[in-house]
């Protein structure tokens, strides 16, 4: 009977031993110096995706959200065997957008990265609050140069763990300087930007390289997102004699401007050249004819291969319709290296649980060297650049062509370093 | 065979010991059980208790950190109201500074709220608000940030004296008044005037890209001359000049701080919900608690009863398990007992189980069983000596009784002279030793007679020794028949007889001793005719002995016997 006694009281102990352990497991020793993300047996991986999903560039937002969910598919909506929970935030494609929004996600300790964002606005204030907070964020789509580097010193709003497969438009703004001064013989340039960094980072480039040649920009102006009335800012533009207006801005803006220069008879003969953010079939149905002949620098798209076709494949085959751009590449690539890199620094415990080191994440994606991505293969610089810079000067010549027309029809290429 | 059957099977061949043992554990079982449940219910209530403590401490300090956060929107709200009215030093005074210390509060709040809310045992639901708590931590730093820079630009912008608008009122008064001389330039200058106010109404942007259009067109006109003098001219340029530039920053400006208020609608937007989600929680939390309080002393009180009726149905249970398998038998088995001292050899328990009753049963039954033989077997025996010693008990009352003959037999052999039938010497001489006694103790009187046959001698020379034995019976018979029932007669020698007359006084003795010697004279002894005797009387004198009495008698019959013979003498005394 004491025996039986002392096995019921062993067995108890055992039992509450093993309740106790099971309860309580014991954390995971985190020796990272920017802290872990721990992710239990049965807990999603939690990736916070900051896009700008309202307004006139949710088209671009979209994009970015599509090439993270195709990236994802491919490896069956999971990473080492847990679920991927994706939370999202609209920035509004505004600054303090991207703030707020970067705000909520490191405010989540079981958030390991940020994919985003749309536009660089957004992702330099997001950057700096993520930054703060210790995390890694990764972008398809911000290339605005202020946010990594320029002229291969670190950019005023570079910040630590901020990195994109988006070319830096460093060279954009020279690429169409230069298309400018050498191919078409401008000597007088005006620049309009949005205030924003992406465009002022352009228009800046644009300056630089303008000038270094020998040009002169007669006009630096700047409208505010939504205006609408644009004919002060172009008649300024008379004014100031210019023959040609680098004028790289979102819609609706860009549409404004090139509609209203179209009707003002003293621009008629100015060359109108944009970027990258107004090559979208959204914008060739809204301007139709109005811009024909007009000029866009933009990346140089990716070479055609079976694998990208299999892409596009694959985002017609989910989303029911041909991709509006060509974002949703870099942004595939985006997050393909995101998931390689946190497959490759996350420790896996006995029980499943996740084990992801915020720092080694960081130099894991810092370290990606020679990824097969589908725009190319990516090796991320010191600064986050991952993507190389070429750029395309493309001239429209019909807008039922649509974005593919305009890019077969690159009438000027400037890859710097190659 | 029924599982019940096997279970009752089982039951009784349990020992006492084991059965008592399970019926204790069973019921220490249901106590520790009801203890259990009682603490486990007291554990849950302290520990809710401890949740609703929490909950409202999380709710007030969710209060306390949004009217600080609220505190500190009206304070910002109020900086951007009245700077302009009261001067900007005296709005950071009062404004500015009081909002960065209370959103300071704000942020230590919302830290402690956080680390409260960690540390607390509240629900998942509420913990997992912990991330919202950290954005609203952080939200109310990026407010004070938000704020520090949003009241820079406000400074550049609007600061009195340097600001950018006061730089340009006083920038358009200058020119205004410099510009007055031209009408050409000065319509230029009150359109442009009148554009940078419209844009200072609407801020929209276009209307200062007008202005600064206009401020071009105005540049170009005074460029000409524009009829001004050389002085108001270079005055007016240079003015216009820097009047652009002030106006061309505005707008900039502008779209900062519309960032910035974009910023709080934004932070706003993300807050708010928080407190009040928060709150909302908090009370739910309490509410959860308190609801879960109760169901625990519900189901406490209905387990504690539960376990209670269950212990006391399970008490008479097993109080009539043992009543059945143990007191009842063991009664049983004491009513046999008793049956069985009462002679009811037969009687048999019938307690049949494994245990020690059943056991004990067993043997009680074995015991009667062997009484039952030994009383059988007894009684078998004690017939057969009872018919063996009645019949031993015969003979033997048959031996007592021809003892008795023979002893009778012998006594009278042994006390009577065998010739007269009367008593010998021996048996008179007792006779004297007793009277002796009595009369010593009790002073009685008595006396004897000595008597002897005269010329006995000459009898039996003279008729043989058969007349002489014949001579010496019909004197005994005579002695005998004469002789009272309780005096003694016996034969003290030859032919000498003695009387000893007890309680008699001497006279008397005398008188019968001539009466006896009378009826010899007067009795004709066949063969023999008449035969005399003389007599000697003796009374008893204190201080006799029996001998010396007889010597008496004896000195007496002597003298009888002198005096004649056929005489009585008296001892002391002449009669003849």
């Amino acid at each position: 009977m004491k025996r039986a006694a002392i096995l019921v009281f062993c067995r108890a102990l055992v039992g509450a031993l093993f309740l106790f352990s099971a309860c309580a497991p014991a954390p995971e020793p985190c020796s990272d110096k920017l802290g872990c993300v721990d992710i239990g047996p049965d807990e999603p991986l939690k990736l916070a995706v900051i896009q700008a999903l309202s307004g006139k560039v949710a088209t671009l937002g979209q994009e970015q959200v599509r090439g993270l969910e195709l990236a994802l598919a491919r490896r069956g909506d999971r990473i080492l065997g847990h679920k991927v929970q994706l939370v999202t935030e609209d920035t509004g494609c505004k600054p303090e957008g991207g703030a707020n929004a970067a705000l909520k996600a490191v405010a989540d300790p079981k958030v390991v990265a940020i994919f985003g964002t749309t536009c660089s606005g957004d992702a330099a204030t997001a950057a700096e609050v993520m930054s703060r907070a210790g995390l890694t964020m990764i972008s398809g789509n911000n290339s605005a140069p202020f946010l990594t580097a320029i002229g291969g010193q670190r950019a005023p709003k570079w910040q630590a763990g901020y990195l994109r497969t988006a070319p830096n438009e460093e060279s954009s703004g020279p690429a169409a300087a230069r298309f400018a001064y050498e191919k078409l013989g401008i000597r007088k340039a005006a620049t309009i930007n949005d205030g924003d960094i992406y465009t002022r980072g352009l228009t800046d480039g644009f300056r630089q390289e303008f000038t270094k040649l020998g040009g002169k920009v007669v006009l630096d102006a700047t409208v505010n997102k939504n205006d609408a009335d644009m004919e002060p800012v172009l008649t300024s533009v008379v004014n100031a004699r210019a023959e040609l207006v680098f004028f790289p801005l979102f819609q609706p803006e860009g549409n404004n401007v090139l509609l209203q220069a179209r009707r003002m008879p003293t621009l008629a003969k100015t060359v109108l050249m944009s970027d990258g953010s107004l090559i979208e079939d959204s914008f060739l149905e809204a301007v139709k004819q109005a811009a024909v002949g007009m000029y866009f620098v933009g990346p140089t798209p990716p070479r055609k291969t079976p694998e990208l076709e299999k892409l596009a494949a694959e985002y017609q085959a989910r989303y029911n319709a041909a991709p509006p751009t060509i974002y949703y590449i870099s942004a595939f690539d985006a997050a393909d290296i995101l998931f390689a890199a946190i497959e490759k620094v996350a420790v896996k415990g006995k029980n499943g649980g996740l084990h992801i080191g915020r720092q080694a994440l960081r130099d894991a994606l810092y370290a990606t060297a020679n990824h097969p991505g589908l725009s190319g293969k990516l090796s991320c610089d010191q600064f986050g650049d991952c993507a190389a810079q070429s750029f395309d000067v493309l001239k429209l010549k019909d807008p039922a062509a649509g974005v593919e027309g305009l890019k077969a029809n690159a009438v000027f290429t400037y890859a710097p370093g190659r | 065979m029924s599982r019940l059957e096997t279970c009752s099977r089982l039951w009784r061949n349990q020992s006492i010991t084991a059965k008592f043992g399970f019926a204790f554990s069973l019921l220490l079982a249901l106590l520790a059980l009801e203890a259990l449940v009682g603490y486990g219910a007291l554990n849950v209530t302290l520990t809710a208790e401890n949740e609703i403590l929490a909950s409202v401490e999380i709710r007030q300090r969710v209060f306390e950190m949004d009217g600080e956060l609220e505190k500190a929107r009206r304070l910002h709200r109020d900086f951007l109201l009245q700077y302009s009215e009261i001067g900007f030093a005296k709005a950071q005074e009062q404004y500015y500074l009081p909002a960065k210390a209370v959103l300071a509060r704000v942020v230590a709040l919302s830290d402690d709220l956080r680390q409260l809310v960690a540390a607390s045992n509240v629900s998942v639901a509420l913990r997992e608000r912990n991330k919202d708590i950290t954005l609203y931590l952080s939200s109310a730093q990026r407010f004070g940030e938000i704020f520090g820079e949003l009241v820079d630009l406000v400074t550049i912008l609007a600061a009195p004296e340097y600001g950018l608008l006061s730089q340009l009122e006083s920038l358009d008064e200058g020119l205004e008044s410099n510009v007055r001389g031209s009408t050409e330039a000065f319509l230029l200058f009150q359109e442009m005037d009148r554009h940078v106010h419209e844009y200072l109404i609407s801020r929209q942007r276009p209307h200062m890209q007008t202005a600064l259009n206009l401020g071009f067109k105005l540049e170009r006109v005074l460029g000409s001359g524009a009829g001004l003098d050389p002085m108001h001219r270079d005055e007016a340029r240079r003015l216009l000049k820097s009047y652009v530039s002030v106006a061309g920053r505005i707008p900039d400006l502008d779209v900062q701080v519309r960032g910035k208020f974009n910023d709080f609608a934004l932070q706003a937007q993300a807050v708010d919900p928080i407190s009040r989600d928060l709150k909302s929680l908090a009370d739910l939390e309490v509410e959860r608690a308190r609801g879960r309080i109760t169901g625990v002393s519900r189901l406490a009180t209905v387990t504690i009863a539960a376990t209670a009726l269950a212990g006391l149905c399970f008490a008479l249970v097993v109080a009539g398990l043992i009543h059945a398998t143990v007191t009842r038998r063991i009664v049983d088995l004491t009513r046999t007992a008793g049956l069985l001292r009462e002679g009811n050899l037969g009687i048999r328990s019938e307690a049949q189980s494994g245990d020690e009753i059943g056991v004990l049963a067993l043997s009680f039954n074995a015991m009667a069983a062997r009484m039952q033989d030994l009383v059988h077997n007894l009684e078998a025996n004690v017939h057969l000596r009872t018919e063996e010693l009645a019949a031993a008990n015969s003979k033997l009352e048959a031996a007592v009784r021809e003892l008795d003959e023979k002893n009778q037999a012998l006594e009278v052999t042994t006390r009577t002279e065998r010739l007269t039938g009367l008593g010998n010497r021996r048996r008179v001489e007792e006779a004297l030793q007793t009277e002796v006694l009595r009369a010593r103790r009790y002073g009685k009187p008595f006396s004897i007679i000595l008597l002897d046959i005269d010329h006995f001698k000459a009898i039996n020379d003279n008729f043989g020794h058969q007349a002489g034995d014949n001579v010496l019976i019909a004197i005994a018979g005579l002695l005998t028949r004469t002789a009272r029932e309780t005096d003694v007669v016996g034969r003290w020698g030859g032919e000498e007889f003695l009387l000893v007359c007890p309680e008699t006084e001497i006279a008397v003795v005398a008188a019968l001793a001539e009466r006896l010697r009378t009826e010899f004279t007067t009795t004709d002894f066949p063969l023999v005719g008449q035969v005399t005797s003389s007599f000697g009387v003796a009374a008893f004198v204190q201080g006799d002995s029996w001998k010396t009495l007889v010597e008496r008698a004896d000195e007496a019959l002597y003298r009888a016997k002198d005096n004649g013979r056929n005489c009585v003498e008296v001892a002391g005394d002449q009669a003849c």
